[in-house]
C-alpha cells in the first residue's frame, strides 16, 4: 500500500540514486562532449579512483577528502597518458577510438583483477549512522555522497563557466575547427577534457564506493548507468546529465519499490529507446550542428 | 691430426662398452603410468575464487595421492596429473574446453564445471563420448536418469535448504515470516524454489520474493518494500556474497531488525568483509568448520600454494578427489563405466568431514547426487562460529 | 566490325578460379584435421563467419549496429523452439529464423534508422541489453535463465542427421560461401553502389536519386536476417542456447571481426572470424594475463592497422591476380601479343 511515507521515502531514496548517478556520468558526457568519444573505460577510471581511496584512506589511515583529491589527480594523470598514447593518434577516426576505448576497458580491468584479486573489499565511509524520522529513514553516507556530489558538480559548474580553460572547453565542444582557427590550443584542451572526465569518474567512484562495495568489477554497471543517463539528457549536455540522472534515479526507484526489482532494470533501457526515437539528441541536448 | 681423432673415438667407444658391461642393469623398475583429470571451471573473471576453490580442492588431493606413492594399476603406478582450463563461466567456452580434453588430452574424467549454463552445455559431448564428470553447478537439471555419466559433488540448495531451515526453525521459534531476495539468473531461481520448499516444510511463511538483475549496486529500493513487510527473516538465496554484504548493510541501514539468513553458495567471510559490524548475527549454511583443525591444515597448504584464500566450496572437490581416487584404487581400473558402477553401488565415503553419501533418485530420477555433511554457521563479532553439524 | 576484345584479353576466368581453388581447399579441410576439437573449431569459425558477413552488409551503409547479437538471438530461439516445441523439420525452422530475424530488423529499421552515427550505435546497444532481458524474463517464449536445451543437430531431405562435427562443417561452409556469393554479387549491383553513395553522403545520395532511408533498411534487413540464419546454426551446433549466448559483447566480438578483418570487403569479415575465433584458444595458457593482452592487442590493432588485414592483403592479393592474369593463356590470341594487335 502506498502510503505518504512510502512514497517519500522513494522519492528520497530516488533523488539520491539520481545524484549518484550523475556523478557517474558527468565525466562520460564532458569525453563525448569535447572528444566525441563514447568512452568505453569510464567505468574503470571509476573503479581505479574508489580504489586509490580504498588504499589510502582505508588502508593508509589518511583524511578521506584528502584521499579523494589524490585519487582524482593520480586518474588524471592517467588520463593524461592515456589520451596521448592511445587516443590523440585516432583523432578523426571516431569508430577505431571507440574500439580502442574498449580494448582500454578490457586492459584495465584485467590488469586490477591481477593486482587487487576479484573478492569484494570494503571501503568505510567516513561518516556512519542514520537519519531516522517518521516519514524517511536515510543512511548518513549516502547523505555525505549527495553533499558532495553537489559540491562537485557546482565547482564543475563554475570551472567551466568562469575559467579560460572551461571557457576554451566549450569552444571546442561546439566547433574544434572554429576554435583552433581563434587560436585555441585545441590538442591541449583534448587532454585536458579527458583528463578532466577521468578525475570526475575517480571522484565518482571513490564516494559511491562506500555506499556500495568495492570491487573490480564496479566499474560496468557505473557504466551502463552512465550510458543510460547521458542519453537521456543528450550527449555532451552537463545539465542534461543532471536532469537526466534524476530522471532515471526516481523511476527506477519507483519501479524497483513498487513492482519489483526486475522491471526497474528494463524500464531504464526501454526510457532510453523512447528517447532516442523522439528526441535523439535528448531531453536537454543540443542539435548536432 | 685424423689418426688423432680416430683413436680418440676409438677409446670412447671401448670405454662406453665397458661401461655398459660393468655398471649391473637397474633393477626392474616398476612401470610408471599417468592418470589424467580434466578440469574446467571458471578460472578467470568473477567466479575465479570458486573456480580456484575447485581446482585446489582437486590438485590437493591429487597431491596427496602423488606423496603417497601415486595409484597402482595392475603393476603400474600411476600418478594423478591435473588438465584444467578455463571455461570463462560460459556455454561456447566450456564446450570448447571439454572438446580439447576430451579428443587433444585423451581424458575420459572430468571434473567441473561450475556454473549451470556450462554444464547443460557440456552434457552432449560428455554423454556421448563416456565421459565420467564429477561436477558442481546448482541446476537441477545437471543430473538425470539420461546422463548416466554425469555426478554432481556439490551438493545443492535442494539437499541441504530444508535440513537447515528446518533446524534454525526448531532453534528459533519465534521466526514465523520470511522475504526471499535472489538474483535473476538459472541458480537464482533454482534456490528460490529450494528455499521456499523448506520455508515451507519448516512452517514460515514466505511473505515477500524478489529479484533483481546482475550488476544492481543499490538495493534500497527494493529493501525499502521488503522491510516494509516486516518479514522475521530476510534470506538472501543465491545472491553472490559480495552482493549479500552490500543487501544486509543496506538493509540494516534502513532500519531493518531481523534475522538474516544464507541459504546458498559459500563465502561468508566476504559478506563479513563487506557488511563491517552489520553481518553480526547472520545464520549461514557453511560446507566445512573453518575453525577444525583440519580444515586450517588445507586452508593453509591452498593459500601456500596459489597465493589466494580458499573458498569452502574446494572442500567437495578436495573430498569428492579423494573420493575418486578412492573409487579408482578400488576398481583397479579408470574405465568411466567401470568407475559409474562404483559410485552408484557406493553406500558411504568417510571423508576428512564425516559420512559422504550418494542419492537424489527423489528429485533427479537417478542417484548421482552426493550429500554432504554441513554445518549451521553465525557470524559472532566478525567470526565464524559452527552451531551445529548436520550429516546425511 | 569486329567484337571489342574484353580488357582482360579472355583471361576473365583466373579470379573466379582463385575462388574455387580456395573455396576447394575449404572443402577439404576436414580430411586434413580431423580431430573433433579442430573440427568443432572450424565449426565456430563458419558460424562466426556467417554472422560477420551480416554485420559487414549493415556497416557498408554506415551504420553501426551493436544488437547484432540481439538479431541473433531471435533466430536461434525462433529456429530452436519451432523445432523443439512444435517438430518443425530442420530446413524450415532455419529459414523460419532467418526470415524472423530480417522482419523483425524490417520493421524496427523503419523508426530506427533515422538516427546516424553515434546515436544508432547507442540505440542498437540498448536494443541489445533489453532483448536480452527480455529472453531471461519472457520464460513462456524463450525458456527463461535456463534456455531450450535438446535442440538436435541439422537434419537435411535426403541426408539425414548432421551428427558427425565434419558434417556440420560442410553444411555450414556450404551456407557460407553461398551468402558470401550473394553479398559480393549484391556489392557489384546497383545496389551495391546505392549502399557506398549512403554511406560516403547521405546528403550528396540523396541529390543524385538515392533513398537512403531504404537502401539503409534494405542492408539492415538482409543483415539481421544473416544473424538470424547464423543463429540457427548457432543454436543446431551447440544443441543448447540460453540468454547469455547473446549479450552486448558478443555483438562487439562480431564488430571486432569486421574491423581487424576489414569492413570494406566481405572477405574481410570471414577473415577477421578466422582470427578473432581461436583467439582464445591461443592465450589458453596465459589464463591469469589474457584478458590483459587481449585489451593491448585490441588497442594496438586500432593503432597500427586500422582498415584491418583485408586492406593489407588487398594489394598484394591484386598483385598476384594480375601476374596469375599475365602468365594464363588467353584464348584464340598468340601468347605474349595482345589481342588486336597487328603482328
Amino acid at each position: 500500500m502506498l502510503t505518504l511515507a512510502s512514497l517519500a521515502q522513494i522519492v528520497v531514496n530516488g533523488l539520491a540514486a539520481g545524484v549518484f548517478y550523475v556523478l557517474m556520468a558527468l565525466g562520460f558526457t564532458l569525453i563525448f562532449g569535447i572528444l566525441r568519444l563514447v568512452n568505453f573505460a569510464h567505468g574503470e577510471f571509476y573503479m581505479l579512483g574508489a580504489f586509490v581511496v580504498y588504499h589510502l584512506y582505508a588502508q593508509l589511515g589518511m583524511n578521506f577528502f584528502v584521499a579523494l583529491a589524490a585519487a582524482a589527480v593520480a586518474v588524471a594523470a592517467v588520463g593524461v597518458l592515456v589520451e596521448r598514447v592511445v587516443f590523440a593518434p585516432l583523432r578523426s577516426r571516431e569508430l577505431s577510438m571507440l574500439m580502442s576505448a574498449l580494448g582500454l576497458q578490457i586492459a584495465i580491468q584485467g590488469i586490477m583483477a591481477v593486482v587487487e584479486g576479484v573478492e569484494g573489499l570494503s571501503l568505510p565511509s567516513p561518516v556512519q549512522g542514520v537519519y531516522r524520522s517518521g516519514w524517511i529513514t536515510f543512511p548518513y553516507d549516502r547523505l555525505l555522497v549527495v553533499g558532495a556530489g553537489l559540491v562537485v558538480l557546482l565547482l564543475f559548474y563554475a570551472f567551466i563557466t568562469w575559467t579560460r580553460l572551461g571557457q576554451a572547453l566549450r569552444a571546442v565542444a561546439q566547433d574544434g575547427d572554429a576554435a583552433l582557427m581563434q587560436g585555441i590550443p585545441v590538442n591541449f584542451v583534448y587532454t585536458a577534457a579527458f583528463a578532466i572526465g577521468c578525475a570526475l569518474a575517480a571522484i565518482g567512484g571513490a564516494l559511491i564506493g562506500p555506499v556500495f562495495s568495492l570491487q573490480v568489477y564496479m566499474g560496468q554497471p557505473a557504466l551502463l548507468k552512465a550510458f543510460i543517463v547521458v542519453i537521456l539528457g543528450g550527449l555532451g549536455s552537463v545539465p542534461g546529465a543532471l536532469v537526466g540522472g534524476l530522471v532515471l534515479g526516481l523511476g527506477e526507484s519507483a519501479f524497483a519499490t513498487l513492482f519489483g526489482g526486475l522491471t526497474s532494470d528494463m524500464f531504464g533501457f526501454l526510457m532510453i529507446m523512447g528517447i532516442l526515437l523522439w528526441k535523439p539528441t535528448g531531453l536537454l541536448g543540443r542539435a548536432e550542428a | 691430426m685424423r689418426r688423432w681423432m680416430r683413436s680418440v673415438t676409438l677409446s670412447c667407444a671401448v670405454a662406453a662398452l665397458a661401461a655398459w658391461a660393468v655398471v649391473p642393469p637397474a633393477e626392474a623398475q616398476p612401470k610408471k603410468g599417468e592418470i589424467k583429470i580434466g578440469f574446467i571451471s571458471a578460472l578467470s573473471g568473477a567466479g575465479i575464487g570458486w573456480g580456484m576453490g575447485m581446482l585446489g580442492g582437486l590438485e590437493l588431493a591429487a597431491e596427496d595421492i602423488n606423496n603417497a606413492g601415486g595409484i597402482k594399476i595392475g603393476d603400474t603406478v600411476n600418478t594423478i596429473k591435473v588438465i584444467a582450463y578455463d571455461d570463462k563461466y560460459g556455454g561456447p567456452g566450456a564446450v570448447q574446453a571439454a572438446q580439447r580434453l576430451i579428443s587433444q588430452d585423451g581424458v575420459n574424467i572430468i571434473v567441473g564445471p561450475l556454473g549451470s549454463v556450462p554444464m547443460l552445455a557440456i552434457a552432449d559431448v560428455t554423454e556421448s563420448n563416456k565421459v565420467l564428470v564429477l561436477s558442481n553447478s546448482y541446476t537441477t537439471k545437471a543430473l538425470s536418469a539420461k546422463k548416466p555419466y554425469t555426478f554432481r559433488l556439490t551438493p545443492t540448495s535442494a539437499e541441504f535448504a530444508t535440513p537447515l531451515i528446518g533446524w534454525i526453525a526448531k532453534q528459533r521459534p519465534k521466526l514465523k515470516t520470511a522475504a526471499i531476495i535472489s538474483p535473476n539468473d538459472e541458480t537464482g531461481k533454482e534456490v528460490m524454489s529450494h528455499d521456499e520448499r523448506a520455508y515451507e516444510k519448516a512452517g514460515i511463511k514466505v511473505v515477500i520474493r524478489d529479484f533483481y538483475e546482475r550488476g544492481t549496486q543499490d538495493f534500497v529500493p527494493v529493501l525499502t518494500k521488503i522491510v516494509a513487510a516486516k518479514p522475521d527473516i530476510i534470506d538472501f538465496d543465491g545472491s553472490t556474497p559480495a552482493d549479500s554484504g552490500v543487501i544486509l548493510k543496506q538493509a540494516r541501514q534502513i532500519g531493518y531488525q531481523g534475522q538474516f539468513i544464507k541459504g546458498g553458495g559459500p563465502g561468508t567471510l566476504e559478506i563479513i568483509r563487506v557488511a563491517g559490524d552489520f553481518a553480526n548475527g547472520l545464520l549461514y549454511y557453511s560446507p566445512w568448520d573453518p575453525n577444525d583443525a583440519k580444515i586450517k591444515a588445507l586452508m593453509a597448504r591452498f593459500e601456500a600454494k596459489y597465493k589466494m584464500p580458499f573458498n569452502a566450496l574446494g572442500i567437495f572437490f578436495y573430498e569428492g578427489g579423494h573420493a575418486l581416487f578412492d573409487a579408482i584404487k578400488k576398481t583397479q581400473t579408470t574405465s568411466s563405466d567401470g568407475l559409474r558402477q562404483f559410485l552408484e553401488q557406493q553406500k558411504e565415503f568417510q571423508g576428512v568431514q564425516g559420512r559422504y553419501v550418494w542419492g537424489g533418485e527423489a528429485d533427479y530420477g537417478i542417484r548421482h547426487q552426493w550429500i554432504a555433511p554441513f554445518f549451521v554457521g553465525e557470524v559472532q563479532a566478525g567470526k565464524e562460529v559452527m552451531l551445529m553439524k548436520i550429516e546425511p | 566490325m569486329p567484337k571489342p576484345e574484353r580488357a582482360s584479353g579472355g583471361r576473365g576466368w583466373v579470379t573466379p578460379a582463385a575462388w574455387a581453388v580456395v573455396i576447394g581447399a575449404a572443402f577439404a579441410l576436414p580430411s586434413l584435421f580431423a580431430s573433433a576439437f579442430w573440427l568443432y573449431l572450424f565449426d565456430v569459425i563458419l558460424i562466426n563467419g556467417v554472422m560477420a558477413l551480416g554485420l559487414n552488409i549493415i556497416l557498408k551503409t554506415g551504420q553501426v549496429s551493436m544488437a547484432h547479437a540481439g538479431f541473433m538471438a531471435i533466430g536461434a530461439y525462433t529456429c530452436a523452439q519451432l523445432i523443439v516445441k512444435l517438430g518443425v523439420p530442420f530446413l524450415a525452422a532455419f529459414a523460419l529464423g532467418g526470415a524472423a530475424a530480417a522482419l523483425s530488423a524490417l520493421v524496427l529499421g523503419r523508426i530506427i534508422l533515422r538516427l546516424r552515427g553515434v546515436y544508432f550505435l547507442l540505440f542498437t546497444f540498448s536494443l541489445n541489453e533489453f532483448l536480452f532481458l527480455l529472453s531471461k524474463n519472457v520464460t513462456v517464449l524463450t525458456g527463461g535463465n535456463t534456455g531450450v536445451m535438446g535442440i538436435p543437430p541439422p537434419s537435411l531431405p535426403l541426408v539425414g542427421a548432421l551428427r558427425s562435427k565434419a558434417a556440420f562443417y560442410y553444411f555450414a561452409l556450404t551456407v557460407l560461401v553461398l551468402a558470401s556469393g550473394l553479398v559480393a554479387a549484391l556489392y557489384r549491383s546497383p545496389f551495391g553502389r546505392a549502399m557506398d553513395a549512403v554511406r560516403e553522403s547521405e546528403l550528396l545520395a540523396t541529390a543524385v536519386g538515392y533513398n537512403p532511408m531504404r537502401v539503409k533498411v534494405v542492408a539492415f534487413g538482409v543483415g539481421c536476417g544473416l544473424a538470424g540464419l547464423g543463429g540457427g546454426l548457432f543454436a543446431s551446433f551447440l544443441g543448447y542456447i540460453a540468454p547469455f549466448n547473446f549479450t552486448f559483447w558478443e555483438s562487439v566480438n562480431f564488430l571486432l571481426m569486421n574491423i581487424v578483418g576489414g569492413a570494406s570487403f566481405p572477405a574481410g569479415a570471414v577473415i577477421g572470424a578466422v582470427i578473432i575465433t581461436p583467439l582464445p584458444e591461443l592465450l589458453r595458457a596465459y589464463v591469469v594475463w589474457q584478458q590483459v593482452l587481449y585489451g593491448f592487442l585490441l588497442m594496438l590493432l586500432m593503432r597500427f592497422l586500422p582498415d584491418g588485414l583485408a586492406s593489407l592483403l588487398a594489394a598484394p592479393a591484386r598483385a598476384l591476380l594480375a601476374r596469375l592474369r599475365a602468365a594464363a593463356p588467353a584464348p584464340g590470341v598468340d601468347s605474349g601479343r595482345r589481342a588486336g594487335e597487328k603482328a
